[in-house]
């Protein structure tokens, strides 16, 4: 149980310090592997319209898996 | 019902005529797909929805996107049901006043339906490495209507290795119960969204999102009633408070791995005024798979109770809920897609999910026999 507060409190530090550490430019031609489809933030898994739809009638958290960019930024 | 499907196929058909000469000049995408819900309650939702969007010129895109969803419940019993029974509705007419084809002799409602259509407008307009998105959402019940409007802005920077993104909402929902179409209800929405995409290497990106919402007004089901003391006593209206605020923070990472395949963690934090906290964890993979992209992924969510949540009141109480949705409890979802190209013009997506929710409470109150377990299966075609 402690173990799992540990874990709680580690990963959004984990993901700050990554973001962190996103400064260096990547080039655009250096973008290839991150403009793949598979690439593409997929929100949980509930992206899709539906999906959430179907979740939100269950559940009482919704929301967070908006935004855009990222990919190749060749929009 | 009949009139019902005979207004939707109307309106879809009125919206083709209206949208079919100007896809002609527009480059248009045109997108249909199919969702399906069943779940062990006996509820079960089928969604036909269309998407088009057309690119008016070089920076300006609108989207149109009509649905609608129907729900029918086979194994709804209005007249043995718990929550139902006493319901004050029955002083105002019968079972048939608001479901339509109801079994006279085993009171079983043989055709339980309800539709929800939802209309949606959005406009994308680009401004260098800016973008403006307007929309409107339209979602309208028999005994239901809610109006949205949002803002979004997305703004490009660092050469797009990042991207801000600020959204504004503002709904307004009214209901009127079945059997009291005066009874006008209102509630009020206003939510604010932020998001920062980051590309952090060339084989990795990450998001961060916060999120605040504002609620205000009637926040109760007019459905819903809860039992007091015991099954014989008189059931009481569901009764929420009027106000509620929420907030989230989630995260995302992305890895490129090998073979091309990519992975995804997420993690989000939600908190309420109503006690709730909730926390969901999720890992996703996906691979190129011919043109096709292979998707496989585990979610799991789980949630705290609302400060006044009970699953049996032994006395009436300010507020009252039996709300499965604000019970403690957790959930799996399972799902696999495949998605990409078929040929230049069209692409496909295929979806199947499993849903399964956990909780240890007394079912005898419900409906259902235990916590729910669900199909979703979604068909997609679109034409570019």
């Amino acid at each position: 149980m402690r173990r799992r507060g540990h874990l709680r409190r580690l990963l959004p530090a984990a993901a700050l310090a990554a973001l962190a550490a996103g400064c260096a430019t990547v080039q655009p031609w250096d973008k290839e592997a991150l403009s793949r489809p598979a690439m593409q933030f997929s929100g949980e898994g509930a992206a899709q319209p539906f999906v959430a739809h179907a979740l939100s009638t269950n559940e009482q958290a919704e929301g967070g898996e908006g935004g855009s960019g990222g990919g190749c930024g060749c929009r | 019902m009949a009139a019902a499907d005979g207004r939707v196929a109307r309106r879809w058909a009125l919206l083709a005529a209206l949208l079919g000469p100007g896809c002609l000049g527009a480059d248009p995408s045109l997108g249909v797909r199919v969702d399906r819900y069943a779940g062990s309650d006996g509820v079960t939702v089928v969604s036909p929805r269309s998407d088009l969007a057309l690119d008016l010129d070089d920076r300006t895109q609108v989207g149109l996107n009509y649905g609608v969803d129907a729900v029918s419940a086979a194994s709804f019993n209005y007249a043995q049901s718990k929550t139902h029974r006493g319901d004050p509705v029955r002083t105002v007419g019968n079972c048939k006043a608001c479901h339509g084809g109801i079994d006279a002799i085993s009171g079983a409602s043989l055709n339980y339906r309800d539709t929800r259509q939802e209309l949606g407008v959005t406009v994308v307009r680009r401004l260098g490495e800016t973008e403006l998105k307007p929309a409107y959402i339209r979602s309208q019940e028999d005994d239901y209507l809610s109006q949205t409007l949002s803002l979004g802005l997305s703004q490009g920077l660092f050469s797009r290795d990042s991207t801000l993104d600020l959204g504004l909402r503002h709904s307004d929902d009214v209901s009127r119960p079945v059997w009291e179409k005066d009874l006008v209800r209102g509630l009020s929405t206003d939510a604010a969204t932020l998001t920062l995409t980051q590309v952090l290497t060339r084989r990795s990106q990450a998001r961060l999102s916060a999120e605040l919402s504002d609620l205000r007004g009637f926040l109760s089901n007019p459905y819903a009633f809860v039992q007091v003391g015991g099954l014989t006593s008189q059931p009481l209206p569901e009764r929420h408070p009027d106000a509620r605020r929420q907030g989230l923070l989630a995260v995302a990472y992305k890895q490129a791995l090998g073979w091309d395949s990519a992975l995804e963690l997420d993690y989000r934090y939600y908190a309420d005024t109503w006690d709730v906290t909730a926390q969901t964890l999720a890992l996703q993979w996906g691979k190129p798979w011919g043109p096709f992209t292979l998707e496989a992924g585990w979610r799991h969510y789980a949630q705290t109770q609302a400060w006044f949540f009970r699953n049996f009141y032994a006395q009436a109480q300010p507020y009252l809920s039996r709300d499965l949705k604000l019970a403690a409890f957790s959930d799996d979802l399972l799902n696999v897609g495949l998605r990409g190209g078929l040929g230049r013009d069209w692409s496909m997506d295929l979806r199947y999910g499993r849903y399964l929710r956990h909780d240890d409470l007394d079912y005898r109150l419900y409906y259902a026999n235990g916590p729910v377990v669900s199909d979703m299966v979604s068909v997609g075609v679109t034409y570019h």
